[in-house]
């Protein structure tokens, strides 16, 4: 993993990482309980790349374009790669936790550079902490 | 991370815009437009000649008089069609703009956003600051007004570094204030506004509003000086700023000159050093340190130098070098191969006037064969030193020291230039004397580009700037004149 990423590099790992939890909440949706909640996720996720990849094109601050380091994204990376075979349910409440952290460190860094990419992944974070809960009780029965 | 794709691999032979129609040059001189990343020609850029400037002069004169006949509200109806393609295309000019100039794709999509802020601007100003004066009774049964009227036709020179954003300063609002323009974008960097033409062919203004030549200095030079052009925007170098400006007094033409800097950049020991060195960074290294707001000269006071010296370093040495559509590079190349040679030859000077070369960025590791330099830092600085005196234009930082504020705000004052000067400080005591004293027409607080945005002037002074009104919103100013009417009526 590079130390330091530029605005669009790291808005393109995000918009990966959603683009694999699209696919991954989409075909789980099909053999778990929770399909309701898995399928908005998967569709959610789907619109969130469209959506980010609009804004990280046109909502740049130029003068305030500075290298973006302190996220580590190798943690998160060897989740997905855990969560990929979608044989574990219960792997995409780990991941989607661990990308809500990591979208609200983003948020914070990115906010000058673009403040509304900064809110739309703050949104994405109150949107999800719901589906969150409800595949808790869903799947986990928590 | 993959490259992301080119829009064309090349250009063909560039053609101009004149009264509505794209034609092609008779000119038989024809210089090559290059990837600078590649080092491979992408267009062939002929060079105008007088009687290809004068035409186009002559059709916009003849379409100024049915223009400013049109309704300010219909002339808004364009730009707003304007902005529309402009957002519609936003991404494919980002990257013409990188493939022919070089710069990382994050900061290209950052000029055209700030193109698109300039013409939402003029917009606005049409609406407002356009709007003229009344003051009813000034005397019994006398009532007076100011009422602004378009001046005719202008040139926009533009520079290479800003390609499509520094001629759109000035475009959309002279379009929308009701005058006409023959627009010569940068020679070496000619194909990102051959495309906005070719969105601007599409909103159908009227024939000979705004036309587009291609040339050098001759072209340049017959738009000064053709007696049917009311004035002249310039951005570029202060050699040929002060020579465009001289030019158009003598002829008797409104002019803004923006011109070269050596932009110094402060950090105080009380300054956030973990968020002053990436702003440091971007300020020194963006761009490949071709802009007029870039840093040169670093100055840094008291016994945070060692800190800030060797995180500046640390962080300059990894910024990744490539081809601009990749969107993990860090830094592009710089424009041309004379650029890079003249780089080149000041580094070798810094060496030897004594400056110590504590990261060489001549020679870097790149895939591709262009014209990259990589960062490059000096320190044991001095201020008579030529590397902290002239304009370098590329990505070459020199640190200087110094005891205190005062002696930063003496050696800023004492350049010829006065373009920007930012300072890193956690105090406001500070950055306020900062402020006040230094004179420089762009001040960074904890920022490293001061760039002005749409709604603001863009500042200068000394060496820096010529002219009295700047770009951006004094174009109302600039593009207008005020007529004074007082009337009575028996």
């Amino acid at each position: 993993m590079v130390e330091s990423y530029t605005f669009s590099a790291l808005m393109r790992q995000v918009m990966e990482f959603e683009k694999i939890l699209g696919e991954i909440s989409g075909k789980m949706a099909e053999k778990f309980p929770g399909k309701k909640t898995l399928r908005e996720l998967s569709e959610d996720s789907r619109k969130n790349v469209e959506s980010l990849e609009k804004l990280v094109r046109e909502t740049v601050v130029e003068m305030t374009l500075e290298p973006i380091t302190g996220i580590d994204l190798a943690e998160l990376t060897e989740k997905f790669g855990e969560m990929n075979d979608g044989t574990e349910p219960e792997k995409i409440i780990e991941a989607c936790n661990s990308l809500s952290e990591l979208y609200a460190e983003i948020s914070s860094k990115v906010k000058q550079m673009s403040a509304e990419t900064s809110m739309y992944l703050k949104k994405i974070n109150r949107k999800r902490k719901r589906m969150i809960q409800q595949l808790e009780r869903e799947i986990i029965g928590v | 991370m993959a490259l992301l794709p080119e829009v064309r691999e090349s250009y063909g032979r560039l053609k101009f815009y004149v009264d509505g129609e794209w034609i092609d040059s008779e000119s038989g001189e024809v210089h090559p437009a290059m990837n600078p990343a590649k080092d491979v020609e992408i267009a062939e850029v002929p060079y105008s000649t007088r009687e290809e400037v004068k035409n186009a002069i002559s059709v916009a004169k003849e379409a100024f008089e049915e223009w400013r006949e049109i309704p300010l509200t219909a002339r808004l109806r364009y730009l707003f069609d304007l902005k529309n393609k402009l957002e519609e295309h936003f991404e494919e000019i980002s990257r013409i703009i990188t493939q022919n100039h070089g710069k990382p794709i994050d900061e290209a999509r950052g000029e055209m956003r700030r193109l698109i802020e300039n013409v939402e601007t003029a917009i606005s100003i049409a609406y407002t600051l356009n709007k003229g004066e009344h003051l009813d009774q000034i005397a019994t049964g006398i009532d007076e007004t100011l009422v602004r009227e378009p001046l005719g036709v202008f040139g926009i020179i533009g520079p290479f570094n800003f390609p499509v954003l520094a001629p759109f300063w000035f475009i959309p609002h002279a379009l929308v204030l009701g005058c006409t323009l023959v627009v010569k974008p940068s020679e070496i960097t000619p194909l990102s506004m051959d495309r906005a033409f070719k969105l601007i062919d599409d909103i159908g203004l009227p024939p000979g509003v705004i036309n587009l030549i291609h040339g050098g200095k001759d072209s340049g030079e017959e738009l000064i000086k053709n007696p049917d052009v009311k004035g002249v925007t310039f951005v570029g170098s202060t050699p040929v700023g002060r020579t465009v400006y001289r030019l158009a007094g003598e002829y008797g033409k409104r002019a803004i000159v923006q011109a070269g800097a050596k932009n110094f950049l402060i950090v105080m020991p009380d300054a956030d050093v973990d968020r002053t060195i990436p702003a440091l960074i971007t300020s020194f290294f963006g761009n490949t340190g071709q802009r007029c707001l870039a840093g040169a000269n670093l100055v840094v006071i008291g016994d945070i130098y060692e800190k800030i010296r060797d995180k500046f370093v640390d962080s300059a040495s990894k910024l990744r070098l490539g081809y601009g559509l990749d969107e993990d590079v860090d830094m592009g190349p710089v424009v041309s191969r004379s650029a890079m040679n003249r780089i080149h030859g000041y580094i070798e000077k810094g060496v030897e006037e004594g400056a110590r070369l504590i990261l060489d960025g001549r020679n870097p590791d790149v895939d591709y064969p262009g014209y990259f330099i990589g960062p490059t830092v000096f320190e044991d600085v001095t201020p008579d030193m030529t590397i902290a005196k002239e304009e370098i234009f590329g990505p070459v930082a020199s640190i200087i020291r110094a005891e205190n504020l005062d002696e930063a705000i003496e050696m800023i004052n004492s350049s010829q230039y006065g373009n920007s000067a930012c300072i890193f400080t956690s105090s406001g005591a500070t950055a306020r004397k900062f402020r006040r004293e230094v004179d420089c027409g762009n001040i960074g607080i904890n920022i490293g580009i001061a760039a002005p945005m749409a709604f603001f002037p863009f500042g200068g002074r000394k060496e820096s700037f010529f002219g009295v009104l700047h770009g951006q919103i004094d174009c109302v100013e600039f593009f207008t004149d005020k007529k004074i009417v007082i009337s009575r009526w028996w």
